[in-house]
């Protein structure tokens, strides 16, 4: 399967395991295109290597592989994973489905759009300058992203505090159901600061309907 | 690669620090919010850290197998951001070398495979004179570089990045003729189906600034076909399709007259070509191909077909149109890629019993892209070519076989796409080459005949007693399917 892409511009994923005594990842290839963690494995270290020829020539599933602390990039969470909160600490990557039209509010652009990844769906909202940055298709990383309601609705973004970038465009598996501003949360009984899924108000975007692929 | 996250304020604050140096240094058009690739950071970085090295007096130690490496893409950078002292990083690189310019090269073509679209115009400029240095100094690997690059020329693309890529290609093989027929010869049959595809495109309309290189384009091919013959006969098949989209060119319409009608003027000492059907009967490789298609656009096919579930396509579809089929033009295009989706994406058994997006749905998503009824037919003569001469001892299962599925799939939703297909391919058989009609009853029949028996379709009974196609047709298929048995 490695070969079928040709290298480096493959990505591997990985799912990592830390070994902090020795500082190093060991790595474990469970596949090189289509992701699937075990649940057993709740952190999620996903991230494009380059890696010379020879060393992606020989990796296959389930080898085993380590390189040095800080060559791998942080902690990332998939979105069937994240919960409404007051707090910019949403590390994830999407790909970008589709964008709304860009409206100004007071001094500010804003745009409302559908990301997805391979385990949900979101509305996303871009502010400023970044209305503009993206395309859809677009693969989107966003590092201390909040995932709260305004003006009623539930949106990720990225805030005052958080990070977009454009890594890729293209490759990336997504689902557009659940979507994750369509579910309807309430306090955690357990914990003040939480919240749980009370009920789906709708299975897929209500504002990007899906299209239906005709063959 | 940092995809420049965790520290992603601090990483992003220290570029602005250094904003000035930093925005020298890029190699590529960077979009606003988009993260450096790994290749072009793994430069910079080599480049920064040996920047005081890089001017003479230089130093004489052997550098370790690492600092080699590090060496070799620090030049690589210099050579593609400082134009004025390109020639002073060579001749570093020159005392350096001990692989044969293998790593260096190796670079090169890394850049081409993975940035080329996106590299500033000041930086392509460069890499294309590096690269024609490392032709001259036959460096280990680089008719590699030069494939590559041949598939970053885009068919239907009339702007002036491309036609000036095309026009530095050609001359660089008018330059350097003798030199790469001795060490590279293959790379004339690749120059050949490069420059006579993207002909049928330059004959196709009229701008006044594309004569020149018109002009340049069919020189070099006239030269390699009627001095060379015996290096692109082995193109194969391949090879009369595009002649004949050219036949309105009066020196490509001799050539094909001669292949046809008089084989033996491309007769060379120890190579005699006796008759065309030699070549119909040539399966051309797949890397022909892929020769036409961008690797990006390789990347995207690839992953459309051995990841996305079928029903689910649709946005990643609209979103390859957006990016390669956005004008009027690029519609002629679409021959190119599904002449790589049938010879050279070849699905594993997994994907194939599998609920990925079959060759046959996105193939038939590629017909309903396609405007005009020239461009059409010429899609399906794509989708229909290796039928023809079809002989299941040089030919493949996996080139006939979406043709077979796409007609097939689309009796029960999409009749008149089995019905244009179907017709379109008892024509071919009828008219292809009636000289040759013979061969071409045999190599449709026993196309048809091998899909049955490998049993891509338990029997051609759908076809065959489909009530909904007209009844002309289905004689005619049962005609054609028994009469290569007969025959």
């Amino acid at each position: 399967m490695v070969s079928n892409f040709g290298w480096p511009r493959l990505s591997v994923f990985i799912s990592c395991l830390l070994h902090l005594k020795l500082r190093l990842l060991s790595i474990v290839v469970v596949s090189c295109d289509n992701i699937w963690f075990p649940k057993s494995v709740n952190i999620r270290r996903n991230h494009s290597l380059t890696w010379e020829e020879p060393v992606v020539s020989r990796l296959g599933q389930g080898d085993v592989a380590v390189v040095a602390e800080g060559t791998i990039g942080e902690i990332m969470v998939l979105l069937k994973d994240i919960i409404p909160a007051a707090q910019n600490n949403i590390d994830t990557k999407f790909i970008l489905l589709e964008k709304g039209k860009t409206t100004v509010e007071g001094q500010n652009k804003i745009c409302m759009a559908l990301v997805a990844d391979e385990t949900a769906a979101v509305h996303f909202q871009f502010w400023g300058d970044e209305c503009n940055a993206f395309n859809s298709g677009d693969i989107i990383s966003l590092t201390n992203g909040i995932f709260s309601y305004q003006h009623g609705n539930l949106l990720l973004r990225a805030g005052k505090r958080g990070n977009l970038a454009k890594v890729g465009e293209f490759t990336m598996v997504f689902v557009e159901t659940p979507n994750m501003s369509e579910i309807h949360w309430i306090p955690d009984p357990n914990n003040s600061k939480s919240y749980i899924k009370e009920y789906v108000i709708s299975p897929v975007s209500r504002i990007f309907p899906s299209p239906v692929s005709d063959m | 690669m940092d995809l420049g996250k965790g520290k992603g304020k601090g990483a992003i604050g220290s570029r602005s620090r250094l904003g000035f140096v930093w925005m020298a240094l890029r190699l590529t058009v960077a979009a606003a919010l988009e993260a450096e690739s790994a290749i072009e950071a793994s430069l910079r970085e080599a480049f920064e850290s040996l920047q005081p090295s890089l001017r003479p007096p230089f130093s004489l130690a052997i550098p370790s197998p690492d600092q080699y490496a590090l060496l070799n893409r620090a030049i690589l950078h210099a050579v593609l951001t400082e134009p004025h002292f390109a020639v002073t990083h060579f001749k570093h690189l020159h005392a350096l070398v001990t692989d044969g310019y293998a790593s260096f090269v190796h670079l090169i073509l890394n850049l081409v495979l993975l940035l080329f679209p996106k590299l500033l115009p000041s930086v392509k400029t460069q890499l294309l004179w590096a690269t024609h240095q490392t032709v001259r100094l036959s460096a280990i690997g680089y008719d590699a570089v030069l494939f590559s690059l041949f598939r970053h020329i885009s068919a239907a693309d009339y702007t002036e990045p491309n036609l000036s890529l095309c026009f530095q290609l050609v001359t660089l093989f008018f330059e350097q003729f003798h030199r790469l027929l001795e060490d590279a010869p293959h790379l004339f049959s690749f120059a050949l189906y490069t420059f006579l595809r993207v002909l049928a495109d330059h004959s196709r309309v009229t701008l006044q600034q594309l004569e020149p290189l018109k002009r340049l384009e069919i020189h070099l091919c006239v030269k390699i076909l009627r001095e060379h013959f015996h290096l692109c006969f082995k193109i194969g098949r391949d090879i009369i399709r595009l002649l004949q989209d050219l036949i309105h060119v009066p020196e490509f319409k001799a050539i094909l007259q001669d292949i046809v009608y008089n084989p033996s003027a491309f007769n060379v000492v120890g190579f005699k070509f006796n008759d065309v059907s030699q070549i119909f009967s040539t399966r051309t490789s797949s890397r022909y191909s892929l020769l036409r298609i961008s690797p990006e656009m390789e990347t995207q096919l690839r992953f459309l077909l051995t990841n996305i579930k079928l029903g689910h396509q649709k946005r990643h579809q609209l979103w390859f149109a957006n990016k390669f089929l956005n004008e009027p033009d690029k519609e002629f295009l679409i021959v190119d890629i599904v002449r790589f989706i049938c010879c050279a994406h070849h699905p594993p058994n997994e994907i194939i019993q599998s609920d990925i997006v079959p060759r046959w749905a996105l193939i038939g998503w590629l017909l309903t892209c396609c405007r005009r009824n020239h461009a059409m037919a010429n899609v399906k003569l794509a989708l229909f070519y290796d039928w023809l001469f079809f002989d299941e001892r040089v030919d493949n299962l996996m080139n006939i076989e979406p043709a077979l599925l796409l007609m097939v799939h689309s009796v029960p939703k999409y009749v008149e796409i089995t019905h244009a297909l179907l017709e379109f391919l008892l024509h071919l058989v009828d008219n292809y080459d009636v000289e040759r009609k013979t061969i071409i009853v045999k190599g449709v029949s026993s196309a048809f005949q091998l899909l049955v028996r490998k049993g891509v379709v338990p029997s051609l009974d759908i076809l065959t007693s489909c009530s909904a196609l007209n009844p002309g047709l289905r004689e005619g298929l049962k005609r054609l399917v028994s009469g290569g048995t007969a025959g």
